[in-house]
């Protein structure tokens, strides 16, 4: 897939993902996996991002002796997911276009 | 690879960012690291699974486009901070300012006197030139040479008012220029560069 809108795509999925409830890095890599290819390192850049945008916010707890960390979906990231998905129209069209374009020989 | 050396290429490898970014990064990594070992892989395994240090590396100084994104984001404390300074400041940057803008209300000023002089030239030859005319029949009658003279210095006056006007014609395209492109740039100064926002 292309990778820059594979990063998109991971975006949104990391946020729906969060939308379901707080969750952490691992977990989250878990989740994501079975519908989309991704990494441990592609995600860390990609929390950044979100967590820059304030799109999700994070906070720590103890689990087994050592702190985790917990990402939380804010406002402004379902305000993300809901965009995206608005967005779908737009782009079955571009697809469709696509498409019937690549039908002429 | 085990544990440690993860670490230790990672840390030499992101050396140039600050010391909490470098933190933060570790922090995350070190908690895959115990997560997957919990999950039931052995140490290399879930070292493994992360890739190679480098590469993760490389991959986050590229993202740091973000890393002046933190500076601009910079804390509360630092805000209040760079308040105190601005005002303490203010005796220089503010003379210094009001100096930049009265130098620019120079520049304006000098590229519309010529014009604006040459304009107030026509406008008032117009003027002398339409009384003297209007005047000098009069003056005829009274003492005729007296008002011949008047007649020709009138027609003089339109003459000046006409070559005037010519000149005004061609220098006002100049002007406009030279003004809207003074302040292009004096804008364009102020002006953030947004190029490399997404």
């Amino acid at each position: 897939m292309d990778v820059q809108l594979k990063k998109g795509l991971l975006e949104i999925c990391v946020l729906a993902v969060l939308k379901k409830g707080d969750s952490y890095g691992y977990q989250i890599v878990k989740d994501i996996s079975s519908c989309i290819e991704m990494t441990e390192s592609t995600l860390y850049p990609i929390l950044k991002r979100l967590e820059n945008s304030e799109c999700l916010s994070t906070y720590s707890l103890e689990h087994n002796g050592r702190l985790r960390k917990y990402y939380r979906i804010t406002p402004t990231g379902c305000e993300r997911i809901q965009e995206f998905l608005n967005e779908w129209d737009s782009m079955t069209k571009v697809y469709e276009f696509i498409e019937e374009a690549n039908r002429y020989e | 690879m085990n544990k440690k050396e993860f670490f230790s290429v990672l840390a030499r490898e992101l050396q140039q960012l600050p010391l909490e970014e470098r933190r933060k990064t570790e922090n995350f990594y070190e908690e895959l690291i115990s997560d997957s070992m919990e999950d039931g892989l052995s140490e290399e395994e879930a070292v493994a699974r992360l890739g190679d240090p480098a590469s993760i590396a490389k991959e986050i100084l590229g993202e740091n486009i973000d890393l002046f994104e933190s500076v601009r984001k910079t804390s509360k404390s630092n805000r209040v901070l760079i308040t105190i300074l601005l005002i303490l400041g203010s005796p220089i940057w503010g003379s210094l300012l009001f100096t930049a803008i009265i130098s620019l209300l120079c520049v304006y000023l000098f590229i519309w006197i010529p014009i604006f002089i040459l304009a107030v030239l026509s406008l008032s030859c117009l003027g002398g030139a339409v009384v003297l005319m209007i005047a000098s029949p009069f003056l005829m009658f009274q003492n005729f040479p007296l008002g011949l003279v008047q007649l020709g210095s009138a027609f003089m006056a339109l003459g000046i008012f006409f070559l005037t006007l010519l000149v005004v014609k061609s220098c006002w395209k100049m002007t406009i220029k030279g003004t809207v492109g003074l302040t292009k740039k004096t804008m364009s100064l102020f002006r953030r560069k947004r190029g490399n926002e997404r």
